[in-house]
């Protein structure tokens, strides 16, 4: 392409009215001529440009995974709350074997000790009240055998 | 939507996605983050994607949006950017370490430009979209676009050219 349609060209470029088409032979020709020092500073100016068109991202892009929870994670969630709660129960039980009482309990137990130690003895001496009366037996057996 | 027909869409454009993200946020660990971000948007909005007659257009716009809104909150909160803007360009460059000095200038003077300017910049003279579709992808009317582009494209000539007699003289 001869200088006068490139100078033309690159006036019609800085003025915005280029198109793609021209921008590419603009381009090119930069790209490979021999060029007057004038133009030097535009060979610089379209390689930039060439140097910025080829950098690339370099991180992958990984899609986000729906995370799916391993089914066994909820079995074994479920396994270590019933041996929580069974754990729980027999410790539980265990406290109800050995109470600790209050004072006030440990009052009331003892007042429950002496009542019935003292209606043990009263119950004691009304069997040796029943026993005296079997002598009564023999009294209506007699008084039978004499009012028959 | 599958996960391999999401990327089939979405992998033919997700490198100008970065690129559009780190011309704007500069930092190239943040145009990557940037990049997933969005990404990962459109995969939860998959459903929708389908609807757009354009996923590339809406994908590009997202990442613009979402780029502007980090740059925002990052000025509200401190200076950082300021100083990232000028963190060595050399470092950044290291990719292209045959790039000469000439080139690195374009980079630098790019990053120079007001953010309008050089998204239009970007979208148009390295991804080579047409008038129409950056129209889409920024949201602004074809020849407003046409006039930015100029006087990005004329500020870019001047910087370089200063550079250039500068580096002679």
């Amino acid at each position: 392409m001869e200088l006068a349609k490139i100078e033309s060209l690159l006036e019609q470029y800085f003025e915005g009215n280029t198109t793609l088409e021209q921008e590419a032979q603009l381009q090119q020709y930069f790209a490979t001529a021999d060029l007057p020092d004038h133009l030097a500073p535009y060979k610089d100016l379209f390689a930039g440009f060439g140097y910025m068109r080829q950098q690339k991202s370099e991180t992958e892009f990984v899609v986000p995974q729906v995370k799916r929870r391993n089914p066994i994670w909820g079995y074994a969630a479920a396994a270590l709350i019933g041996v929580l709660l069974s754990v729980g129960v027999f410790m539980n039980n265990n406290a109800d074997d050995a109470p600790t009482l209050t004072a006030e309990q440990q009052e009331a137990l003892e007042a429950f000790e002496e009542a019935k130690k003292a209606l043990q003895m009263l119950s004691g001496n009304l069997n040796d009240g029943i026993e005296g009366m079997a002598y009564l037996n023999e009294f209506d057996k007699a008084a039978e055998q004499i009012f028959k | 939507m599958k996960q391999q027909e999401f990327l089939n869409i979405v992998l033919p454009f997700r490198d100008k996605m970065y690129r559009l993200a780190r011309r704007i946020l500069v930092s190239s660990d943040e145009a990557e983050d940037a990049v997933q971000e969005v990404l990962l948007k459109l995969w939860k909005g998959k459903e929708r994607m389908s609807n757009y007659n354009n996923p590339e257009a809406f994908a590009m716009t997202m990442t613009k949006n979402y780029c502007l809104d980090r740059l925002k909150s990052k000025q509200a909160g401190h200076l950082k950017i300021v100083h990232s803007n000028y963190q060595s360009p050399h470092a950044r460059l290291q990719d292209q370490v045959e790039a000469n000095d000439g080139v690195r200038m374009v980079f630098e003077i790019m990053e120079t430009l007001p953010e309008q300017q050089k998204m239009i910049i970007q979208l148009r003279d390295v991804e080579q979209y047409e008038f129409d579709e950056i129209a889409e992808i920024l949201g602004m009317k074809p020849t407003a676009i046409r006039v930015a582009l100029s006087r990005a494209r004329k500020t870019v000539r001047e910087a370089l050219i200063k550079k250039y007699n500068y580096g002679v003289s």
